[in-house]
C-alpha cells in the first residue's frame, strides 16, 4: 500500500473509533482532515500543526485529538514536534485525550515515543489511546 | 507462465550468460565487442567489495554461501534456444560462480545447475522475471528477526558459528555482533518492559551498536547493561544513532547529567563546538553555500576519520544536518493535494 493510502486508512480507523466510542451527536463536534471536506470543517491549527481528527466536547470541557502516523513517518522531527504540540494543547483542557493510529508493528515504538514526549513536555496527565491491529 | 515450467539440472557448459542482463549490458556498452568469461565475471562484480566490510550480498559472499551450501537453493531461469543451448534469463551471477568453481577446480558438483526451463520466452515475460527478481525482490527480514534466527541456529540447533558464517557467505564480525546483540536485548531489555507488547524490535540497532568495544566499555565503566536497556526503553538514547556518542557523553560530567535527565541529543549539544561569533548575521543562502563548499572539498582522509568514529561531534552533526535537510527538502518538493 502506498504511504498516502496507509495514512488514509489509519485516519479512517481513527474516525471509526471515535464514532463507536464517543457520544458525538449529543455533545461533540467532530472535525476530520479529509481532502473532501470544506476548509471550515477541518481541524484547527495547533501551534502550526493540523491534527487528523479533532473532537471537541460541547458540554464537557474535553478535547480528543486523533493522529495517524505511518511507520515511515512516526519518528521524524516533524512528527515529534507535532505530537509535542498536541500534548501541550491537551494539557490545557479538563479532559484531554490523544488517540493514535499506527500500523500494528510499530505500536510499541509509538508508545515509547509518546511516553518520552510526555515526559519532556510534562504532559503525563494527558490520556493516550493506541489503536491496535491496524494494517500498514 | 509457470504452467508448463519444469526444473531440470542443466550442464553449465550449455548455458550462455545473458547480454541483456543490466550488469553485463552496462559493461558491453562501455567496452563493446564480445566479452570473455573473465570480462563477464568483472561485469557481474566478481572483483568488488570485501565481504567482511559490508552488509549487502556481494559476488564474493554469494560465492562463499553457494560453496558452503554445495549448490543453490533457488533454481535459475533459462530460455531454451533453437540451437539447443540455454540463455540465462535470471541467475547469471550464480552461473558465473558455478563456472568459476569449475575453472578453479573447487571440490563439489558444479557441472550442472537446477533451472526453470522456459521455451521461446517472450521478451516481456523475461522482463517480468528480471523485474520480480531484481526490482521487487524477496522481502528481507528485519535485523531483529535475522538475529533471532541466527541465534536459534547457534544456540538451539547447535550449528557451529563457522558453519553459519560460511552459509551466510562470510561477514563473521557482523554475524557475531548480531547474535550478541540479540542475546543482550533478550537478557536486559525484555525483562524490564511491562509486557511483551511493549517490546520494540526496532530498538535492536542500539544493541548492535552496543557490541562496539568502546561503547560497551564506556557503559560498563560506571553502569550496567540493564541501565543501558533502561536508557533504550526510556529513550534517553534517542534517536538511536546517538548510541555511538555514548563514550564521549559518559566521559563528560555535564553531558552525562543531561543525558541521564533528558536524552543523548540534548547531551551532545553540550559537547558541541560553540557557534562562531557573527554567524547569526549570515543569511541561510550564505551558510548553505559555505557548508556545500566545505563538504565538497572534504578529502577522503577526513571522511575516513569521520567514518572511523561515528560518535564524534562531526559525525553526529552531519547525521543531524542530513536529517533536517531531508525533512525540509521533502517539504519543499511535496506536491500540494
Amino acid at each position: 500500500m502506498p504511504e498516502s493510502a496507509v495514512h488514509l486508512a489509519l485516519v479512517q480507523s481513527l474516525v471509526q473509533w471515535v464514532k463507536s466510542n464517543c457520544l458525538i451527536e449529543k455533545d461533540g463536534l467532530l472535525l476530520v482532515d479529509d481532502p473532501a471536506q470544506m476548509a471550515s470543517s477541518k481541524p484547527p491549527s495547533i501551534n502550526g500543526y493540523f491534527p487528523d481528527v479533532y473532537l471537541r466536547g460541547l458540554r464537557l470541557r474535553s478535547i480528543l485529538i486523533g493522529e495517524a502516523k505511518s511507520a515511515y513517518d512516526l519518528e521524524s522531527r516533524h512528527s515529534r514536534k507535532q505530537l509535542a504540540s498536541f500534548l501541550i494543547h491537551l494539557l490545557s483542557v479538563e479532559r484531554g485525550t490523544l488517540l493514535v493510529a499506527v500500523p500494528w508493528h510499530v505500536v510499541p515504538r509509538a508508545k515509547s515515543l509518546i511516553r518520552a514526549i510526555q515526559r519532556e513536555t510534562n504532559s503525563m496527565s494527558v490520556q493516550t489511546i493506541f489503536l491496535d491491529y491496524l494494517p500498514g | 507462465m509457470t504452467g508448463s515450467l519444469t526444473v531440470e539440472n542443466i550442464p553449465v557448459d550449455q548455458l550462455d550468460l545473458d547480454p541483456e542482463n543490466p550488469r553485463i549490458r552496462k559493461f558491453l556498452e562501455q567496452y563493446g565487442g564480445t566479452p570473455s568469461f573473465d570480462h563477464m565475471l568483472l561485469a557481474l562484480g566478481a572483483h568488488s567489495s570485501d565481504p567482511e566490510s559490508g552488509s549487502s550480498v556481494t559476488f564474493q559472499s554469494l560465492k562463499q554461501s553457494i560453496r558452503a551450501q554445495g549448490g543453490v537453493i533457488n533454481p535459475i531461469h533459462v530460455d531454451k534456444q533453437p540451437n539447443g543451448r540455454y540463455r540465462v534469463v535470471e541467475g547469471n551471477t550464480r552461473v558465473a560462480i558455478f563456472k568459476s568453481f569449475n575453472a578453479e577446480k573447487i571440490k563439489g558438483s558444479w557441472s550442472s545447475i537446477p533451472a526453470f526451463v522456459h521455451e521461446k520466452l517472450p521478451g516481456f515475460k523475461a522482463d517480468a522475471i528480471r523485474l520480480q527478481c531484481h526490482i521487487v525482490g524477496p522481502r528481507p527480514w528485519d535485523p531483529y528477526s535475522k538475529a533471532k534466527y541466527l541465534d536459534h541456529l547457534l544456540n538451539h540447533d547447535n550449528l557451529p558459528l563457522s558453519t553459519i558464517v560460511e552459509l551466510c557467505g562470510g561477514r563473521r564480525k557482523e554475524i557475531a555482533e548480531y547474535i550478541d546483540a540479540y542475546r543482550d536485548m533478550e537478557k536486559y531489555y525484555r525483562p524490564i518492559l511491562n509486557s511483551d507488547s511493549d517490546f520494540d524490535p526496532a530498538r535492536f540497532s542500539a544493541f548492535v551498536e552496543l557490541q562496539k568495544p568502546n561503547v560497551k566499555q564506556a557503559v560498563l565503566e560506571e553502569f550496567t547493561l540493564t541501565n543501558f536497556a533502561e536508557w533504550i526503553r526510556d529513550r534517553n538514547i534517542d534517536p538511536l544513532n546517538t548510541v555511538r556518542a555514548l563514550p564521549r557523553i559518559l566521559k563528560n560530567p555535564q553531558a552525562k547529567d543531561k543525558f541521564l535527565a533528558v536524552n543523548a541529543r540534548e547531551a551532545i549539544k553540550l559537547l558541541e563546538v560553540p557557534t562562531a561569533p557573527g554567524l547569526a548575521n549570515v543569511s541561510l543562502e550564505q551558510l548553505l553555500r559555505g557548508v556545500i563548499e566545505k563538504l565538497d572539498t572534504m578529502g577522503w582522509r577526513e571522511l575516513d576519520v569521520i567514518k572511523a568514529d561515528l560518535g564524534s561531534n562531526k559525525a553526529q552533526l552531519l547525521v543531524e544536518a542530513h536529517e533536517v535537510l531531508t525533512e525540509v527538502c521533502e517539504k519543499i518538493t511535496e506536491k500540494t493535494p
